[in-house]
């Protein structure tokens, strides 16, 4: 006979074995849960941005390098900050103390896909995992080891997940800002584990800058002498709680290793994505609005998307030297209509300014549902007319396998190139 | 997670439209003499156009091209290039 209670440190199964006979007693042994404590992993990758940077540019290692977007610096380098440049600063303020430092221009998009992957890694490898930063994930690494897998073969499958570019580092801990520490003290690459039974050891000598608590509230506590969260645990909860209010109480938890509240299990996303890549970068925004259009109809067309809605999209595109844009478009309702999502995209589109002449197309649908129906209008003559139209264009691509019907669009008409002025687009209805 | 196509799609779904086209003819001090067309060699009557296009010169595949209007003893005008890069020409109307 089992029961099961919830212990603090997680989710126990107890076993009260009172075997009639040996075959029973075996019964019992397979069915048997493996006790194991709460156990948090953290993946960390250091200044995500920065890091994102620096794994495509080597050459730049251990020079002062910053990132700046829209004119402020957003991450530097340890070899920049030790010439006194910060993020917030301006670029020019940057440049100015520091004559010989690289900047680079921030790619967000890059920074999203790239996470994006490395989310998708983690997935395979974890249950649950709670995504709480770029270049931070919690993972539940106790039900990993529940099916007997060795706590050394489940950390260095999550190292796996980040390209070690990244320089991913790995702490593992019963609880979530223990896990984060231990993290942070990790070499590039390598995993630290804090056991439960040397949590206070651990916690104790960690300075209480570290915790994840407002600015001000960091500031006083400097200011009253609390230097460790040995310091800060040895003052009782309820003047901590008088003093800082909710924020207090949630210090003294940290300080003490008792933030045990469960992960928050991302929620799965379904998705669907189409790709177009033009060989010649296009600039021309008519031309680029037909191959927007054209990336979305194949979308559309996916077979997964039959019978579903969309309620948002997300557009991106690469420029030739790999510069990044994207654009995340909310629906006011799950559209399932191809023309009604179109009119949404190209509201934005319209209105886009890319950065240089793109020559990737990317358009993604997420937050798929079940569609519901909508009142359709009675047909009118051109609406026929359309419709034998795109049923001959039906019949043309069930006898060849594909349309051979096309489009010509003006991609650069003004070019001195007489190739690039006009294509030729699959109409595919 | 639903599974994509993420099918690249490839140059193909935009096709450049008056592509050039390799064409076999008799120069003399860089300049056409003679083309051949399916009738056989036609003679240059006139250069009647030369000029230059150089364009992309900062992307992997730069452009740098000399154009020649030429008017045949047949009475026909076509427009020729001479890949400079290469050293290969090409018909195409311009």
């Amino acid at each position: 006979m089992a029961t099961a209670k919830f212990a603090r440190d997680g989710y126990t199964v107890v076993h009260s074995v009172n075997p009639r006979s040996p075959a029973d007693q075996v019964l019992d042994l397979r069915t048997c849960v493996r006790y194991t404590a709460a156990m948090v992993g953290c993946l960390l990758i250091r200044s995500f941005t920065l890091a994102c940077e620096l794994a495509e540019h080597r050459e730049l290692v251990g020079l002062p390098v910053a990132v700046a977007d829209g004119g402020l610096v957003e991450a530097v380098s340890p070899e920049a900050e030790a010439q006194s440049i910060h993020p917030g600063q301006t670029a020019r303020e940057a440049v100015g103390l520091c004559p010989t430092l690289g900047l680079l221009e921030a790619r967000p998009a890059r920074y999203q896909a790239i996470w994006d992957d490395i989310l998708n890694a983690v997935e395979r490898v974890a249950f649950t995992f709670e995504p709480a930063a770029q270049g931070l994930v919690y993972v539940g690494v106790d039900e990993l080891l529940t099916y007997n897998r060795p706590l050394d073969a489940i950390t260095g499958a999550l190292l796996c997940c980040a390209p070690p570019a990244l320089e991913p580092r790995i702490g593992a801990a019963p609880t979530r800002f223990t896990a984060l520490l231990a993290a942070r003290q990790a070499a590039p690459g390598a995993t630290r584990v804090v056991a439960e039974e040397e949590l206070s050891t651990f916690l104790g000598p960690q300075p209480v800058q570290a915790m994840p608590l407002s600015a001000e509230m960091l500031r006083r506590l400097r200011v009253l002498g609390l230097r460790t969260l040995g310091d800060l645990r040895a003052l009782p909860r309820s003047a901590l709680a008088a003093q800082f209010g909710p924020e207090g109480a949630l210090a003294w938890k940290l300080a003490r290793g008792d933030d045990r509240e469960p992960l928050r299990p991302q929620r799965r996303r379904l998705r669907l994505i189409e790709q177009l890549s033009l060989e010649t970068p296009l600039a021309s925004r008519p031309a680029l609005m037909v191959a927007w259009e054209q990336t979305l109809v194949r979308l559309a067309r996916q077979q997964a998307f039959r019978g579903l809605a969309a309620r948002q999209a997300l557009l991106r595109a690469a420029t030739e030297r790999d510069r990044q844009w994207s654009r995340t478009i909310t629906f006011k309702e799950p559209l399932a209509d191809l023309n009604r999502i179109w009119s949404a995209l190209r509201a934005v589109l319209d209105e886009a300014h890319f950065p240089a002449p793109l020559s990737e197309l990317v358009v993604e649908l997420c937050g798929l549902e079940p569609a519901v129906g909508h009142q359709l209008a009675l047909p009118s003559a051109r609406s026929a007319l359309r419709a034998r139209l795109q049923e001959g264009f039906r019949q043309l691509k069930a006898r060849y396998g594909y349309c051979p019907v096309g489009r010509v669009v003006e991609v650069e008409p003004w070019n001195r190139v007489p190739e690039r002025r006009l294509a030729l687009i699959d109409f595919d209805p | 997670m639903e599974s994509s196509s993420r099918t690249k799609v490839g140059p193909h779904r935009l096709r450049p439209l008056n592509t050039p086209v390799p064409v076999r003819l008799r120069v003399d001090a860089g300049v056409p003499r003679a083309v051949l067309q399916r009738a056989g060699w036609r003679r240059v009557d006139l250069v009647e156009e030369v000029w230059r296009v150089d364009d992309g010169w900062w992307r992997p595949s730069p452009v740098a091209r000399t154009y020649f209007r030429l008017a045949l003893e047949s009475g026909h005008v076509i427009t020729l290039y001479r890949d400079d890069l290469e050293g290969t020409w090409w018909a195409q109307n311009y």
